[in-house]
């Protein structure tokens, strides 16, 4: 999870990423930053992440990208 | 209770779209008068030239040929010379690009003024298509007769304080009785290929030409079905409308077919290569066409009548400019 | 059959709305139906065998990738991993199969249609070029009506099935109904299987509410489309056409003036459909979000032409930046350079097949690749140069969220999406780079002549009705923008003021309207493509 974090601080230093519920509805998170970001977990955490998992139900928190990561941990 | 109360509220929304829908025919009743022209004039801010309304201005009873069509009818056909040649009274009551629709109710107004004895109808009206569905224009129309605020709303731009007090009047003449001279020559060559497209009438323009003869039938006027000389014009439209002449028991002279009668010229006689003829082409097809009158019908020859003495003077000022198409041609 | 004609507005949507509301629930969606053929068979005749075929084709992709996936389903349990996985493998190579077949039959299908001619006429001028004497036939082809749109539609729709995302459809007239629905067949937007199709099969009973509602904004809709869209065409046809004889100022007018038309047209279009749809309780996805509020060029096209950029974002954008060979990039940046490059570099990529997708999709002519790939370059130098950006704020102590700096950047984006029109709506690439050229010149007549304003095409009454029209729509984008809706804000008022409103909007419809005698009825500039 600080891992994740870390890599979100990077998109955008100004958010607090423990306390937002809303990364997409907000719009800190848009379609070009979820690319950046699912690349850099990929690599980070070693996981494949396809374009069906890119949902907004699955962006909406760390927490929810932190359990999208640990589905697809698991899965391997 | 409960079943009553959704039955109410909706007899009450009905009436109150009903009430809507009324409010705003009212309205677009009463917008009407203002908008519709109050001349039949072409400076009245309609877009288009409307020279087939100046046949309102004519006197009471003194038509005896009316012609309808659209810019192929205006052009082609000089209610003038056949004035010269015979002392016929004709007119041409033609609008650019016009749909019979629009046509139909020209006519009906016409007809409350004039019995003519002859209608000619020239066939390049029933190919008018819209630009849209047939049944679009043919709504259109209806809704234009209906609601002339609509037919006319394009005036907005150019309503003045006359508008809102003068009465519509009918005074705008024209001298040539509706012909349009079209100078110049463009020649226009035919083109050989054997390739036509299969063209048929409308039904909702077939329609529309029947509701016509059955008012010409009703007041006794004899209808006529003529063709001028057109690019658009081909064997398959000479087909189309020679077959809805015979199930009618209607003439048709086809004048494109066998130009040749009359010395017909796509070298010298179009202004436009091949859309319209010009005067000289018009001149050739109403010489042809008063005899083919002559041999087939019975009309009055009004010349030195004191009623007609106006058209002496018009045909004057349409030999000047006669001879200035002749004469700007031969240099 | 046009969407502003009375035989649309009138009897075929009122009379598909009389037969909805009439039949029972359970056969309404049949209506839709039948409507929808209808409807094509009047506009393209028997180019329908076209939009048959493709559902046809999706119908039976969707079947078959689902069944492939009810056999992995069933074989997972019990058997040994091994086993498992050179199965799993095998109906995955097998799935692939199926789709990369069905893209084949439909974008082979559109390119063809479309770009066949593009394609003869750069050839032949190769050939010319390298002084053959040889050339291919240049046929002009009639497309089947909204092709563009439904190609793209039907391969969402197989796509989300290979992904999973829901089962395949079994009844084949369903998913007719879902390719052709009338109101979108035309021009978008392009729906999604999931949010479009149950809202189609389930019968909705009458609402008044809902009722008035879509008259509304079918008013509204016509609102943008006749009285501004059709008016200002007159002066951008004028100007565009022969933009040799005009300079400076009157091109930059003409320019505003398009920009104005395909808004005020596509977003007018939008309204329209959506309002026809919602007759039958089907809400249409949203096409247009206010786009010049927009900040950067970036958000100017998650708010233009929603849909388009959406399918390109999950079908083209992502698919494509989270492949193997994107991956591999990254990497490669991350060793070599730097991280913030490592992260960006795959989606910059990826990017330019989606713009040059984005370009080609409008039309085939260079013109519209450049359109594309002059999206591309902005975007993509914004991304790059992102952290000089960040810091040169810092330097100059601009506040990112202060009313001025928010002002500046949607001066900037508008600038640069009229240029973007400038170069769509050209004759072509050169006389779009003539054009840009004569800007800033002053040869040709001026914008003022004689003290009055020199509009080509209009008459200064017309401009006033643009301008006029243009504020309105301003006002009411302001509103939109705060949150305010108008149409509830009307619906709250006394039953006198309410109905003024609503007769003072017919009435400048019906009066005001680019229309009739002396108008050609402007084609929908979205449906050509």
């Amino acid at each position: 999870m600080e891992q994740l974090l870390e890599i979100l601080e990077d998109i955008d230093p100004t958010v607090d990423y423990r306390t937002e519920t809303d990364l997409v509805g907000d719009g800190i998170l848009n379609s070009l930053s979820i690319m950046t970001l699912v690349v850099e977990i990929r690599d980070a955490f070693d996981v494949d992440i396809t374009p069906q998992d890119i949902l907004p139900e699955n962006f909406r928190s760390a927490q929810a990208i932190y359990a999208l990561i640990q589905r697809r941990q698991s899965e391997e | 209770m409960r079943i009553r109360i959704p039955g109410r509220t909706t007899l009450f929304r009905l009436s109150k779209a009903v009430a809507f829908t009324a409010v705003f025919l009212i309205l677009l009743h009463l917008l009407s008068p203002l908008l519709a022209p109050k001349s039949n004039g072409p400076d009245q801010g309609m877009l288009t030239y409307i020279r087939g309304r100046s046949a309102l201005a004519e006197p009471t009873d003194t038509l005896d040929i009316l012609s309808i069509g659209n810019s192929n009818l205006y052009a082609s056909f000089s209610p003038m010379d056949l004035w010269k040649s015979h002392g016929y009274a004709a007119y041409n009551v033609g609008e650019p690009m016009v749909d019979i629709y629009h046509t139909a109710t020209l006519l009906s107004d016409i007809l409350e003024k004039q019995h003519p004895r002859l209608l000619i109808i020239e066939a390049d009206v029933l190919f008018q298509r819209s630009q849209d569905t047939e049944y679009d224009a043919a709504i259109a129309a209806a809704v234009d007769e209906a609601f002339p605020a609509v037919q006319f709303h394009n005036r907005w731009k150019s309503l003045g304080r006359s508008d809102f007090t003068q009465k519509p009047r009918n005074n705008w003449k024209s001298r040539k009785k509706g012909y349009l001279l079209l100078k110049g020559t463009e020649a226009y060559i035919p083109s050989s290929s054997s390739y036509t497209v299969k063209e048929s009438i409308h039904p909702l323009i077939a329609a529309c030409a029947d509701r016509i003869l059955s008012q010409c039938r009703e007041r006794d006027i004899q209808v006529l079905i003529t063709a001028a000389p057109c690019k658009a014009w081909n064997a398959s439209r000479h087909q189309a409308v020679q077959h809805y002449a015979d199930k009618r028991d209607i003439p048709f002279l086809d004048l494109a077919q066998n130009s040749d009668a009359y010395g017909f010229s796509w070298d010298t006689d179009s202004s436009d290569g091949g859309f319209h003829l010009n005067h000289r082409g018009a001149q050739k097809l109403t010489a042809y066409l008063g005899g083919y009158l002559e041999d087939h019908y019975t009309l009055p020859d009004h010349r030195g009548e004191a009623a007609y003495a106006s058209w002496d003077t018009d045909y004057q000022a349409y030999q000047k400019d006669s001879d200035a198409f002749y004469a700007a041609d031969a240099s | 059959m046009n969407y502003t004609t009375y035989s649309y507005l009138l009897l075929f949507l009122g009379g598909t709305f009389l037969l909805y509301t009439l039949v029972p629930q359970k056969q309404k969606w049949i209506i839709l139906l039948a409507a929808s053929l209808f409807f094509y068979v009047v506009s393209s005749g028997p180019l329908i065998v076209f939009l048959l075929g493709t559902t046809l084709s999706i119908y039976l992709s969707a079947l078959w990738l689902d069944k492939l996936a009810a056999v992995q389903s069933l074989v997972k349990k019990g058997a040994p991993k091994e086993d498992r996985d050179t199965l799993k493998r095998h109906i995955l190579w097998q799935k692939r199969a199926v789709l990369l077949l069905l893209l084949l039959f439909n974008f082979g299908l559109l390119l063809f249609m479309k770009y066949f001619g593009f394609f003869c006429h750069n050839v032949n001028w190769l050939f010319a070029f390298v002084g053959l004497d040889f050339e291919l036939p240049l046929v002009k082809m009639v497309l089947p009506l909204g092709i563009s749109f439904y190609t793209l539609q039907a391969v969402g729709y197989v796509v989300d099935v290979y992904r999973g995302k829901f089962p395949a459809e079994r009844n084949f007239a369903r998913i007719t109904l879902f390719l052709s629905f009338f109101p979108q067949i035309v021009e978008g937007p392009i729906g999604r299987y999931d949010e479009l199709a149950p809202q189609l099969y389930e019968g909705h009973t009458f609402d008044y509410e809902r009722f008035t509602g879509s008259l509304q904004l079918i008013l509204w809709g016509l609102f943008k489309k006749v009285v501004i869209a059709d008016r200002a065409n007159a002066l951008v046809s004028a100007v565009f056409d022969h933009y040799e004889q005009y300079a400076g100022l009157l091109i930059a007018l003409a320019v505003l003036a398009y920009t104005l038309q395909l808004y005020a047209e596509f977003s007018g279009c939008m309204d329209i459909v959506t309002g026809s749809a919602r007759l039958f309780g089907v809400g249409l996805s949203p096409n247009f979000r206010r786009p010049f509020f927009s900040r950067s060029v970036t958000e100017f096209w998650r708010r233009w032409h929603i849909t388009l950029g959406a399918w390109l974002r999950d079908y083209v954008f992502y698919p494509l930046s989270l492949s193997k060979p994107f991956g591999r990039l990254s990497k490669a940046a991350r060793k070599h350079l730097s991280k913030h490059l490592a992260a960006s570099l795959p989606a910059i990529a990826a990017l330019f097949f989606v713009w040059f997708a984005n370009g080609v999709w409008h039309g085939a002519a260079w013109k519209y690749i450049a359109y594309g790939l002059y999206y591309y370059v902005i975007i993509a130098l914004g991304m790059l140069c992102e952290p000089l950006f960040a810091k040169g704020i810092g330097l100059l102590h601009l506040r990112r969220e202060s009313a001025g700096y928010r002002l500046f950047q949607m001066l900037r984006t508008f600038l640069l999406v009229n240029l973007g029109m400038l170069l769509f709506r050209a004759k072509s690439l050169s006389a779009a780079v003539a054009m840009f050229g004569s800007l800033f010149s002053s040869a040709g007549p001026s914008l003022i002549q004689n003290g009055v304003l020199n509009t080509p095409g209009i008459r200064l009454a017309d401009f006033y009705v643009l301008l006029a029209g243009a504020a309105i729509l301003l006002i009411v984008g302001i509103l939109q923008e705060r949150g305010i809706g108008v149409r509830a804000l009307i619906a709250r008022q006394p039953l006198v003021i309410r109905w003024a409103v609503y007769l003072a909007a017919v009435f400048v419809v019906v009066i005001f309207g680019a229309y009739g005698m002396g108008y050609q009825r402007v084609a929908f500039i979205y449906a050509g493509f």
